[in-house]
């Protein structure tokens, strides 16, 4: 007996050493039915939810390997625990069965034992490593009982097997990680370096899986996985060994939906194993204490397409269908899930040593997949970037252009840098530029892009393009006004996060939003937006790229508005240029004319006093004009060297003063055409206060000053109207001289741009012919430096607009005598 | 012969026309004030043109009254500084004066107008205003069938 039992274990040892599959299990079984001359063996084994040390034990057993001659199989899966082999579990005692028609414990019409003509069988009680319990049968076809020798060599053999079969699992299990490891270095899966990447990973996963299927005899093995690239958010069908097409096989799922066996596995991240999948309906409440919330649709046709699949005939009951599903995992970020499911032939069960294992080989998959999608991020960054600068490149060289015109378009400036935001920064669909009033009070829009601008409700799209935003500081701040407040950019990863303030934007599915400003120099302009609509976050090259663009559309908006300035500065001056040649140059020509034609007059002796009045009067007129703008000239180039005007002061007395304005005025009426019949009226009743006020002014700047006034009340006065002049105290006890005017209104808005250097009104430049907005100005400026002030009250309901000169008074001493 | 003085000017329009009737046989001088009648006119002028446009380069669109017309935008933005130079353009454009001689007569000087000098028709010329008007009286001797003088 001893060396029966030697020679069988050696035999069965030598057996299991030379296995590298989980198949080897079988052969194993071979050498075992061929030590004690069986007509085949079967290891069985408990269900993972039976609880055999209850009392009645719950479960079953199930085939989890066999050997038989031939093709034959165990044509039944399942025995309950009343049968012979569970008697032998439940008492851990051998069964011996010596004639199944008349042994009491055996089902004499079990399909299997009448089939395959069992006529006698033994079972062994084992425990496996991972402490389930099962036997090892062992079965003959004849009616000649196994004899205590080979029960002997039974025992022995079936106190090996568990340990052997371990040996073969980690054997295979170790083979299957070396193999996918091999794989994925062999085409470079690791690498960054993309030249060094010599297949496409779909290959690589393919092959993987093919691998897979061969260590676990599956027929399916499938991987799922995210590309962010393409389909965000959505784990799709990468690659499959499963032979065809089938109704039940979803090629896409998302994590959130809680779809199915896979499904749980994405949204929970953890790992899935099923014993037998065509028992799901029936272990439902039990699974769920597991896999909480589990749920699986296909449940019902498993078994039907199974039985095609694998071409069993319906009368025969199918192998446990085992499933595995693991995450593709990488620090808690899960890619994807890598499932196996229903192994063709024995062993039959995916035990938690095959979990394991393909977890293991899911790590390596998660690593590969990881790095390739690095590399995929890279490359996709640098495409990004260098399109970033290429179109830069030809947006700078655009608004070089537009600034060499006469009239940028800064418009389009706008369009070309929201062209080339879309087009380098992925994920971007709604992209649009405000900009800062001059208060910098409010944002308004210039440029738009994206479909829910162009598509959509257009009273809604209008409404929101010509509203105003106000960058109040009060918060909470909406994005604008945070950006321009802080000059930071403000992000918003998911709307979704109630953490985050946000009030709502346009479009209203707004997912995410990126707010930058627009600037230069630390001054913000406005504000960029880039809002998202999908479950694709922006890459992680999208804000410093719109921070670069911010930057480059606030100098460009700079760089226009400066230019605008320049040129338009320029054609003032110039336009200044001429107006005072203009000013200066035609009365000078016509005193010079006016000049010969009046001494030739006088020689010829053929003239009358009434003849020699109009060019006279013409003369003094254009005389006193010619001297107003030469001393204008002289005080306009001592103020722009920033030379401040410094009055010779003397005391002005009545005679003086109502002289030299009926002077003003008379020259001014020289110099208007007839035909608008105006009239130059002097009140001279007022000035007597200066016998006893002290006023003291620059009667040369006085001269300019009331020059000018009635320069402008000559231009912009309404025809058969009059021009006055007075004068007296005011009611602060200072001195003013008016001029009031009915013609061109001044608006109360006006009152203070009037004397601010080169403003004229709308329609003054329209019927001044002449002049550059200058007059009030230097008015202003000799007012100033008199220390008294130019009051403009604008124009009233009657219709007449009034210009005072107002002066200090001092005390009149007494000693100064009038002249 | 007749000629059309544009000059918002009074005094100088007024100087101008005696001065050519002074030298000129037979001379009638008309007078635009303003951009705004010139263009008012153009319809008219150009049914019956002067045999010269005698025009300033710097001319007021309007004179202030309480209902001013609002000028077109090429006037809006140009101001008054060429408005000389649209009327000359004006004339071009139509048939029946686009061969008239046009005078630009102007405190101006040629630098100060450039470019603008160049794009003018081959009937316009330009005399820099002077208080000898001799220099004037050539340029229109020149364009006019003969006039006569007064001796």
């Amino acid at each position: 007996m001893g060396s029966a039992v030697a020679g069988a274990t050696l035999n069965l040892l030598s057996t299991a050493l030379r296995q590298d599959h989980r198949t080897g299990i079988s052969e194993m079984l071979k050498a075992i039915a061929q030590a004690v001359e069986a007509t085949g063996c079967i290891l069985w084994q408990e269900t993972p939810l039976s609880r055999f040390d209850q009392e009645p034990p719950v479960g079953e057993l199930f085939v989890l390997a066999e050997w038989f001659p031939g093709e034959d199989r165990c044509n039944i899966h399942n025995l309950p625990f009343q049968s012979a082999t569970g008697q032998a579990i439940l008492s851990q005692q051998p069964v011996l069965v010596s004639e199944i028609y008349t042994d009491p414990r055996v089902d004499r019409t079990d399909p299997f034992l009448t089939r395959m003509d069992i006529r006698t069988f033994c079972s062994l009680p084992l425990t496996f490593l991972d402490q389930t319990h099962g036997a090892l049968n062992a079965y003959r076809n004849t009616s000649l009982p196994f004899t205590d020798t080979e029960l002997s060599v039974l025992q022995e053999l079936a106190h090996l097997l568990p340990s052997l079969y371990q040996t073969i699992t980690d054997k295979v299990s170790y083979r299957l990680v070396r193999e996918v490891n091999s794989i994925l270095h062999r085409a470079g899966a690791f690498s960054m370096e993309s030249d060094t990447v010599t297949a496409p990973f779909e290959e690589i996963a393919n092959t993987i899986c093919w691998e897979i299927a061969r260590t676990f005899d599956a027929l399916e093995v499938s991987i799922f996985l995210e590309d962010p690239f393409l389909q965000p958010g959505l784990f799709n069908l990468y690659t499959t060994t499963w032979p065809d097409s089938t109704s039940f096989t979803k090629k896409s799922y998302s994590p959130t939906a809680e779809e199915g066996l896979t499904g749980w596995v994405l949204e929970h991240k953890k790992p899935i194993k099923i014993f037998d999948l065509a028992h799901f309906e029936r272990e439902r409440q039990q699974l769920q204490a597991i896999y909480p919330r589990l749920t699986w649709g296909d449940s019902l046709h498993i078994q039907d397409n199974t039985h095609r699949l694998l071409r069993v005939p319906t009368d025969r009951s199918l192998q446990p269908l085992s499933f595995m599903a693991v995450p593709v995992l990488t620090t808690n970020h899960c890619h994807g899930v890598l499932r196996v499911c229903c192994a063709k032939d024995g062993p039959y069960y995916f035990s938690d040593h095959e979990l394991n294992l393909f977890r293991l080989v899911a790590d390596q998959v998660a690593q590969a997949w990881s790095t390739r999608l690095s590399q995929k991020r890279i490359e996709d960054e640098n495409r990004s970037w260098r399109g970033f600068v290429e179109s830069v490149g030809q947006l700078n060289k655009f608004v070089e252009n537009q600034v060499g015109q006469a009239e940028p378009d800064e418009k389009s400036i706008f369009q070309g840098a929201l062209d080339v935001t879309g087009s380098v920064i992925a994920g971007a669909e709604i992209i649009d530029i405000r900009l800062l009033d001059e208060e910098r009070r409010e944002l308004y829009f210039v440029a738009t892009r994206g479909k829910a601008w162009e598509e959509g409700d257009s009273e809604k799209i209008h409404e929101r393009l010509v509203r105003r935003f106000p960058v109040d500081p009060k918060p909470p701040l909406s994005a604008g006004a945070y950006v321009v407040q802080t000059g930071r950019t403000y992000l918003i990863p998911d709307t979704r996060d109630t953490k985050i303030y946000y009030s709502p934007t346009f479009p209203d599915g707004t997912r995410r939003m990126i707010c930058v400003p627009i600037g230069v120099e630390g001054k913000v302009l406005g504000v960029l937006d880039i809002r998202g609509t999908t479950e694709r976050d922006f890459p992680r090259y999208a804000q410093p790229i719109a921070e670069l663009l911010g930057q480059q559309l606030g100098l460009y908006h700079y760089l226009v508005r400066t230019i605008a300035e320049l040129r338009r500065l320029q054609k003032q001056h110039a336009q200044t240029y001429e107006d005072f040649t203009h000013q200066l140059r035609s009365p000078m020509l016509q005193v010079h004319s006016r000049v010969q034609t009046t001494v030739r007059l006088a020689e010829s002796g053929n003239y009358t006093v009434e003849g020699l009045r109009p060019h006279l009067l013409a003369l003094r007129g254009l005389a006193s004009k010619a001297k107003r703008v030469s001393q204008s000239l002289g005080l306009f180039a001592a103020l722009a060297a920033e030379r401040p005007i410094r009055p010779k002061l003397g005391r002005v007395w009545p005679p003086d003063l109502l002289r030299l304005l009926i002077e003003c005025a008379i020259d001014q009426r020289s110099v208007s055409d007839p035909k608008r019949h105006l009239d130059f009226v002097v009140e001279i009743e007022g000035f007597d206060v200066l016998r006893a006020s002290e006023v003291k002014l620059d009667k040369s700047l006085l001269f300019q000053s009331v020059s000018n006034l009635l320069d402008n009340a000559g231009k912009y006065s309404y025809p058969k109207t009059t021009v006055k002049i007075y004068g007296g105290l005011t009611g602060g006890g200072r001195f003013q001289i008016a001029v009031i005017n009915r013609g061109l209104p001044l608006r109360g808005s006006d009152v203070r741009q009037c004397r601010v250097r080169g403003w004229q009104g709308q329609q003054a430049k329209h019927v001044g012919g002449e002049g550059s907005g200058i007059g009030l100005w230097l008015v202003d400026h000799i007012m100033r430096a008199h220390n008294g002030d130019l009051m403009v009250i604008p124009t009233t309901t009657e219709g007449d607009t009034e210009f005072k000169l107002i002066f200090p008074v001092g005390v009149a001493s007494g000693m100064e005598k009038e002249r | 012969m007749r000629i059309l003085i544009v000059e918002d000017d009074y005094l100088q329009a007024e100087e101008l026309a005696q001065k050519i009737t002074e030298h000129f046989c037979k001379v009638d001088a008309e007078f635009v004030r303003t951009e705004h009648e010139f263009r008012e006119r153009l319809n008219d002028l150009r049914r019956n043109p002067p045999d010269l446009f005698l025009l300033d380069v710097m001319l007021r669109w309007t004179d202030p009254i309480p209902k001013m017309v609002t000028p077109p935008p090429e006037v809006e933005v140009g101001g008054p500084f060429r408005a000389g130079l649209r009327c000359e353009r004006l004339l071009r454009e139509s048939p029946e004066t686009r061969e008239t001689p046009v005078v630009l007569y102007t405190v101006l000087e040629d630098e100060d107008l450039g470019s603008e000098l160049e794009h003018l028709g081959n009937k316009t010329f330009y005399v820099s205003k002077d208080s000898d008007a001799q220099p004037l009286f050539e340029v229109i001797k020149g364009v006019l069938p003969p006039l006569a003088t007064r001796g």
